[in-house]
């Protein structure tokens, strides 16, 4: 066989449990029970159907790993696409304090040094934390972890344009100092007209007397008002404070934040806040005053009728990932979630399962997708805030034994 | 077959130290001392060159079942200076001075430290149990050493030696960081007047007192109202299945659900023999009404869930409630836990900083400087592996309209410096739950390789086109992982197989030792204190990721630093 050899070779990936008392032997009944686990697939696909910068001919190849993964995992610090931007450039916001005061640098802005920068990251919690004695671990679970590479081609020349790391299904509490993120955080928000009357209303707050009227009128309803929210710029005085990525239209199609200068970026890089981003407004299904609510809540320099709407994403330090009230076995797992890098745009299959979902379209750099998904019993959120709460923020899920973080 | 492995010498040395002089019988106590020592293993010169001998790999699948044919076609081991496997370069794999080994030792835990039994390596594991180690070279050096090494190398952002990366940088790098760290640190310090021993204090009585009450509400007012939107939802469901009834006796009846039905809007029911049909009118519009009531009683339970949660929000955040004078009780939480985070978790004073990342980032810095000093002065650090495979993979690529198109997949990976020192599996049998015997084992796994180059370009385009390759081509530099998984008894590291053919892997929930009282909150908390300062955690980084080596095509820095499990459990399944 000139240097050629072929071997049909089986990677049987076996592990061994040494079992250092007896051997039994296993019956032939118990032996046709097992077989050879088939827990790694690899799947080739290809796309052609972007338009603008993800135009082109894309290949993927995703290596499936069938595993079942229960842990609690801490980062003291997770970094990824730690290079130069130009804020204003691509969606880049620029870096402020906790007030939003922007950050300059020689009179400049600046943007956080990394697209993902997470600050004492974890992966499940720790239930009654202050108690060593009876503390207790809530796994996150994980199931079929995948990792996927994107090509370009491009001439006939073939290049990696991306990798991602993601889950079929994953739940439970994913907790951080979200620092500088880049990608989507989908959030809702919700609370009674009254939060919104109370804060405008008495004697205080911007709104006129006829929408503290229609206000009035929607908290004695028991209104409830409801809205989603993405990352946005929080820098106060700048071009771009207060808008999200993208375009914002009202039922009528009509465009609700023409000055943004972010509507043809498909999202923020380096973002380090969350909110309602201007042109957005809170909706009240189901109310008597569904169709006057838009009208009175349009977000506007991160306020809602004089109600704070933006938010710094350090006072939310724990999302939960899938669906709380439903078991991971009977479907509590979000789909979708992933994290990525790529060095060209790269449009990835969408797993979240939302209806008319297809790809989610990403950039030259890093991305972290904590999106919303179709679970069975509709769509869920990974953020979900009460408005007067948001403010303020909530405690982070303990990962430590005897304090929230730092182990 | 033409493979080779040129100059293959093996050397196997006993690592025992022992005397040429007079021998003596060990009486039983130091009998009892002794272990088996180990062998050790260099391999000097040497070169694996499968000079096109190709392999083919079968088993692996499709989501869809298809077989996928995977073919290694090629796969060199030489030293590192090889220019991607081109030039048939001797490399070393562990050395006379430095081998690999393979031994058995005894556990050290019970041992006193100055024994000279000792060894801080397995201080976890009983001194009465015997471990297998199998371990790579090491060094003491710095600058031999592998992670301070690459730890030096990731500060310094590009690959020493390479044209641009000879001054050194790291040191004013890591120094920023500790500056900005002890910043940090500054100023929570300086936001309180009183010490972190009395804040703490402060802080849990307005825990208990103020917001544990308040906690206690929110979660009564929660149960309350979610037990009215249940009763709302049966109320629901019984009002349409009235409204159905009614509908099925007298479909003609001009009422929507949600109305009030009577004969004055088109619900009208015969004079004679409609006995029937007004029950079910009147069942439903009952039914109706009771639903309406109930959604003004949910109403009410949701308003004041709402003011119990707005009492709690206000308690946490409201800083005139909190007695410390210097912002609101979340703020002095996400204070003191970030203090904890920067000087340790043991902090009891906030002009102390005995532990945490800061003396954590201190010990770093230090490695860096060493390494700085040995460069600056000429010292030269040895040379590794250079490692390359390729494969190509037949696939069947499912278009987004759901056919499929054959395709070859290339791949081309080399490694250039390749370094695994500092290296260690340690296995040990131990009793499970049941009392049974088990595997269990501790993975020390240091893999630093300067850069790491992946090609997926098809070779009959590229190989003619050295430009387009190397335009494709995507480069890793400085890639370093550390994987500390296990950390002796107090949390083994598990394998096994379960009955259905699938693997588990474990890294297990914390064991105290028998010598903790487990209903001790003192004792088990400082078991955890001690586990979370001792037990290495574990590192990823890249210093840089581009394709290409143009500038502008760098994605800059990849870190995972201090990743630590404090449980985890994989087991496989069939796709």
């Amino acid at each position: 066989m000139n240097n050629i050899l072929r071997h049909p070779l089986t990677i049987a990936l076996t592990a061994l449990s040494l079992p250092v008392c007896s051997l039994e032997a296993i019956s032939d009944r118990e032996m046709s029970t097992v077989a050879g686990q088939a827990f790694i697939t690899i799947d080739a696909s290809s796309y052609s159907d972007g338009t603008g910068e993800w135009a082109g001919q894309y290949e993927f190849t995703k290596v499936n790993l069938g595993l079942d993964i229960e842990t609690l995992m801490t980062i003291d610090t997770l970094k990824v696409g730690e290079f130069d931007r130009v804020v204003g450039e691509d969606g880049t916001v620029p870096m402020t304090d906790q007030d939003g005061n922007p950050i300059t640098q020689n009179g400049n802005l600046v943007a956080h040094d990394a697209d993902l920068i997470i600050e004492n990251f974890g992966l499940g919690r720790v239930t009654d934390y202050k108690d060593a004695v009876n503390a207790d671990i809530e796994e996150f679970r994980i199931r079929d972890p995948y990792i996927e590479l994107a090509y370009k081609v491009e001439n006939g020349v073939r290049q990696i344009a991306g990798v991602r790391i993601g889950f079929a299904e994953a739940q439970g509490w994913l907790s951080g100092d979200l620092i500088s993120l880049t990608g989507n955080l989908n959030g809702r928000i919700e609370g009674p007209a009254s939060v919104v009357y109370d804060q405008n209303c008495n004697g205080q707050g911007t709104a006129s007397w006829f929408q503290c009227v229609e206000l009035g009128l929607a908290d004695a309803l028991g209104t409830q008002l409801v809205s989603t929210i993405d990352l946005v710029d929080g820098a106060v005085g700048t071009v771009g404070y207060s808008y999200g990525a993208g375009r914002e239209l009202n039922e009528d199609g009509e465009l609700q934040n023409p000055d943004s200068p972010y509507l043809d970026v498909p999202y923020l890089k380096r973002a380090s806040w969350a909110g309602v981003p201007a042109g957005r407004s809170f909706t009240a299904p189901g109310s008597a005053l569904e169709f006057i609510i838009p009208a009175l809540t349009g977000s506007e320099d991160c306020t809602v009728t004089g109600t704070p709407a933006c938010f710094p994403l350090t006072n939310f330090q724990s999302v939960y990932i899938g669906d709380e009230s439903v078991d991971f076995e009977n479907g509590g797992g979000a789909t979708g979630a992933f994290v990525s890098l790529q060095t060209s745009s790269v449009p990835w299959e969408d797993f979240s399962g939302i209806e008319g979902s297809d790809r989610v379209l990403t950039q030259r750099g890093a991305f972290l997708n904590i999106a919303k998904f179709d679970s069975n019993s509709g769509v869920k959120y990974p953020l979900n805030l009460d408005l007067f709460s948001a403010t303020n923020g909530t405690p982070r899920e303990a990962t430590c034994v005897g304090s929230l973080k730092g182990c | 077959m033409m493979n080779k492995l040129s100059t293959f010498i093996l050397a196997s040395i006993a690592v025992s130290s022992f005397s040429h002089a007079d021998l003596k019988a060990l009486d039983d106590h130091e009998m009892s001392a002794t272990t088996g020592e180990g062998l050790g293993l260099a391999l000097d010169n040497f070169v694996l060159d499968t000079e096109g001998a190709e392999l083919s790999v079968t088993g692996i699948r499709s989501s869809a079942g298809e077989e996928i044919d995977i073919k290694w076609t090629s796969l060199y081991v030489m030293g590192e200076g090889s220019s991607e496997g081109t030039v048939r370069t001797p490399g070393q794999i562990g050395s006379y001075n430095h081998p690999y080994v393979i031994r058995t030792v005894r556990g050290s835990a019970g041992l006193d430290p100055n024994d000279p039994l000792y060894n801080e390596k397995y201080a976890q594991i009983s001194n009465d149990l015997a471990l297998l180690e199998l371990a790579t070279d090491e060094y003491q050096s710095d600058i031999q050493n592998s992670e301070t090494f690459a730890t030096f190398s990731y500060y310094q952002g590009c690959v020493w030696g390479q044209p641009g990366c000879d001054e050194l940088v790291a040191e004013q790098e890591i120094t920023a960081e500790l500056d900005a760290l002890n910043s940090s640190k500054a100023s929570i310090a300086n936001t309180y007047s009183i010490g972190l021993g009395t804040l703490e204090s402060e802080m849990n009585d307005y825990y208990q007192s103020e917001i544990v009450p308040r906690e206690a509400v929110v979660a009564q007012e929660q149960t309350e109202y979610d037990a009215e939107v249940v009763i709302l939802g049966q109320r629901l469901n019984t009002a349409y299945d009235a409204y159905e009834a009614f509908m099925a006796i007298r479909p003609q009846a001009d009422c929507e659900f949600g109305d009030n039905c009577t004969g004055l809007n088109g619900s009208a029911c015969p004079t004679i023999g409609g006995g029937a049909c007004r029950d079910a009118r009147t069942a439903y519009n009952n039914s109706y009404e009771s639903y309406e009531e109930q959604q003004s009683v949910r109403q009410d339970a949701y308003n004041e869930l709402i003011e119990a949660r707005k009492d709690l929000a206000f308690a946490n955040n409201d800083s005139d409630s909190f007695s410390a004078a210097a912002g609101s009780y979340i703020e002095a939480v996400s204070n003191v836990e970030e203090f904890r985070v920067l000087c340790g978790l043991d902090s009891g004073d906030f002009n102390s900083c005995e532990g945490g990342l800061i003396t954590r980032k201190e010990k770093t810095k230090e490695g860096i400087e060493s390494v700085s000093v040995a460069l600056a002065s000429g010292v030269e650090r040895r040379d590794g592996l250079d490692v390359g495979a390729s494969f190509e993979f037949a696939v069947n690529s499912v278009n987004p309209n759901g056919s499929t198109t054959p395709r070859t997949d290339f791949i081309d990976i080399n490694m250039k410096g390749l370094f695994v020192d500092g290296t260690a599996f340690r296995l040990w049998s131990a009793p499970d739950e049941q009392g049974d015997d088990e595997l269990n084992a501790e993975i020390r796994l240091n893999l630093f390789i300067k850069e790491l180059d992946i090609s997926v370009c098809d070779p009959t385009v590229c190989d003619n086109d050295l430009a387009a390759k190397e335009a494709s081509t995507l480069n890793l530099d400085n890639m370093f992982i550390s994987l500390n998984l296990g950390y002796g008894e107090i949390q083994p590291m598990r394998l096994s197989a379960t009955s259905d053919g699938n693997f588990e892997f474990e890294l297990t929930k914390l064991r105290p030792g028998d010598d903790i009282d487990t209903n001790s909150q003192e004792e088990m908390q400082q078991f955890y204190n001690d586990y979370y300062e001792n037990s290495p955690k574990s590192f990823i980084s890249i210093s840089d990721v581009r394709i290409g080596n143009s500038a502008d095509a760098s994605l800059g820095a990849i870190t995972v630093d201090g990743l630590r499990a404090q449980y985890l459990k994989v087991t496989s399944r069939d796709l």
